[in-house]
């Protein structure tokens, strides 16, 4: 059994710069088991040594702590380590993996496994913690209860538990957490509670790491990174980033060169992502703001159907809070209630710059549309709504409130809310 | 009851009636719990995984409004507590 762990810290970000320090005392545990491990530290923790530690094929499990969202997870300095369509599935075959990073349980963990991971384990949305400024970070007292309880999960698994079991034993210490942490920080104890809810794992609950070597995998050589070398450039020497924000921003820079010519053109967008509620007969007014970009902005959309949006074009103006502007869009009568999955495209002429976010709407026929802000009691739907279109539930039999656009496990015909 | 049992049942509201509540609403009632808090507990600091920068707790009523999925996590965050401490004393 080897292990591929990491502590990306040393680039002046707190929060790897804490986890790092749990990783360090992590690796110290692996050798006082005498497992075996690949430890790649600060700047090493990056892709192109990831996957070659990977590449030897002797790897069956990874523990790692860094950035993350719903699809990429990250290294030091945020150097992207695998992205949904940006990894080479190969390297992850009879491989297990436990992620400390936000968000990436919702989509790259689970495409992972449906590509021959069997088992991973994350979050599915942003994990949060306290720090209260300890050195070493590892021993501070607010963040122990967060980042211990997380390793316990790895620790047991490489213990001989399975990934179920150290999951569930995972869950129960952040509920006993909670409760020591009750009485003296309530706040800290609902923290706990939130990581122990958004803990989720994908793949084989029985799966465990196997001593000995991995069975054969293929080894794809090729892949995306950041170093690749660039194409030539027949008019422009474009690098293009992209980065979610505290704001939800999402940006792209491209620095140009035409004719001798030097001019720098950027652009972000607010927020990252969008989701909301569509009239089939009717539109929805969504706001954005624009930023870094002085400009007209083409907008298009992708693969969202028969909708429509307007304006078009945009002229928006560098300024330090972001252009305000609304897009409407437009609904297609023809079709029917469905969610649908798209992109809308901000394209900036000037500095031939584009960004995409993506869009999810819920495309419904009148009837359907909950009344925003009040109570609602329809054949498909029944909660209360916000403006945003998101619903409270409750479940009646456990007398649980959960919130979301729909609750899994609600069902219109058993129960029903009614205005106070 | 602690102001922090206060704060989540005026977001989770109690039991039987529809739970809808504005931003405004949240961040008013998450003000008057950080407003009960001294001085080092304002200072102490939410530190995420997500490339987002750590939240004061003095700031927690201003990043509600600023950042939606901050409010839902206050909102979360909220529903599992009343879920593991407030529902039996309901």
């Amino acid at each position: 059994m080897k292990v591929l762990t990491t502590d990306t810290s040393d680039w002046g970000d707190l929060a790897t710069q804490i986890g790092g320090s749990f990783w360090q005392k992590f690796k110290e545990w692996l050798d006082s088991q005498g497992i075996e491990s690949v430890f790649l530290e600060h700047a090493d923790a990056q892709r192109v040594k990831w996957d070659q530690a990977l590449a030897q094929k002797d790897i069956t499990f990874i523990s790692h702590n860094g950035h993350g969202n719903y699809t990429t997870v990250t290294g030091y300095n945020e150097d992207i380590l695998a992205q949904v369509g940006n990894y080479n599935p190969s390297l992850y075959q009879g491989v297990g993996l436990s992620f400390l990073s936000c968000g990436c349980e919702k989509e790259l963990i689970k495409d992972m496994v449906s590509k021959g991971c069997p088992f991973g384990n994350g979050y599915s949305e942003e994990y949060t913690f306290y720090y209260g400024y300890t050195e070493p970070p590892c021993e501070d007292r607010f963040a122990k209860p967060f980042i211990d309880t997380h390793l316990l999960g790895d620790k047991l698994m490489l213990q001989g538990k399975t990934g179920a079991e150290a999951f569930e034993a995972v869950n129960q210490e952040y509920t006993n957490q909670a409760h020591i942490w009750q009485e003296e920080n309530a706040d800290v104890a609902a923290t706990l509670l939130y990581d122990r809810d958004i803990h989720a794992y994908d793949g084989d609950g029985n799966w465990k790491p196997k001593e000995g070597p991995m069975n054969e995998v293929l080894i794809v050589k090729v892949y995306m990174t950041k170093k690749a070398p660039p194409p030539p450039p027949p008019k422009y020497d474009i690098k293009f980033e992209v980065k979610e924000k505290a704001v939800g921003l999402v940006t792209a820079r491209v620095v140009g060169i035409s004719s001798g010519r030097r001019g720098k053109f950027a652009l972000g967008i607010s927020p990252s992502s969008v989701e909301f509620d569509l009239p089939a007969d009717g539109s929805t007014n969504v706001n954005f703001s624009a930023w870094y970009f002085t400009g007209d902005l083409e907008i298009t959309l992708e693969e969202l159907g028969g909708i429509t949006v307007e304006p078009t074009i945009v002229p928006v103006v560098a300024q330090d809070n972001g252009y305000p502007f609304t897009l409407t869009f437009h609904g297609d009568p023809s079709r029917g209630t469905e969610d649908l999955i798209g992109y809308v495209r901000f394209y900036g002429v000037a500095g031939n710059v584009a960004i995409k976010i993506k869009a999810i709407v819920h495309h419904k026929v009148a009837a359907e549309i909950p009344i925003m802000g009040a109570a609602i009691s329809l054949n498909s739907l029944s909660g209360i709504t916000d403006v945003n279109g998101e619903a409270w539930f409750r479940d009646m039999d456990a007398g649980a409130y959960h919130w979301g656009v729909t609750h899994p496990d609600y069902n219109p015909e058993e129960g029903d809310m009614t205005c106070p | 009851m602690s102001a922090y049992d206060e704060m989540v049942l005026k977001i989770v509201q109690k039991g039987k009636k529809p739970l809808f509540l504005a931003t405004a609403k949240i961040v008013e009632a998450v003000q008057q719990y950080v407003d009960t808090l001294s001085e080092e507990e304002k200072d102490r600091e939410l530190v995420r995984f997500g490339g987002n920068p750590p939240i004061k707790v003095r700031d927690f009523p201003r990043a509600i409004v600023e950042d939606k999925s901050f409010q839902e996590f206050w909102v979360r965050k909220s529903i599992a507590y009343y879920n593991e401490f407030l529902r039996e004393k309901e």
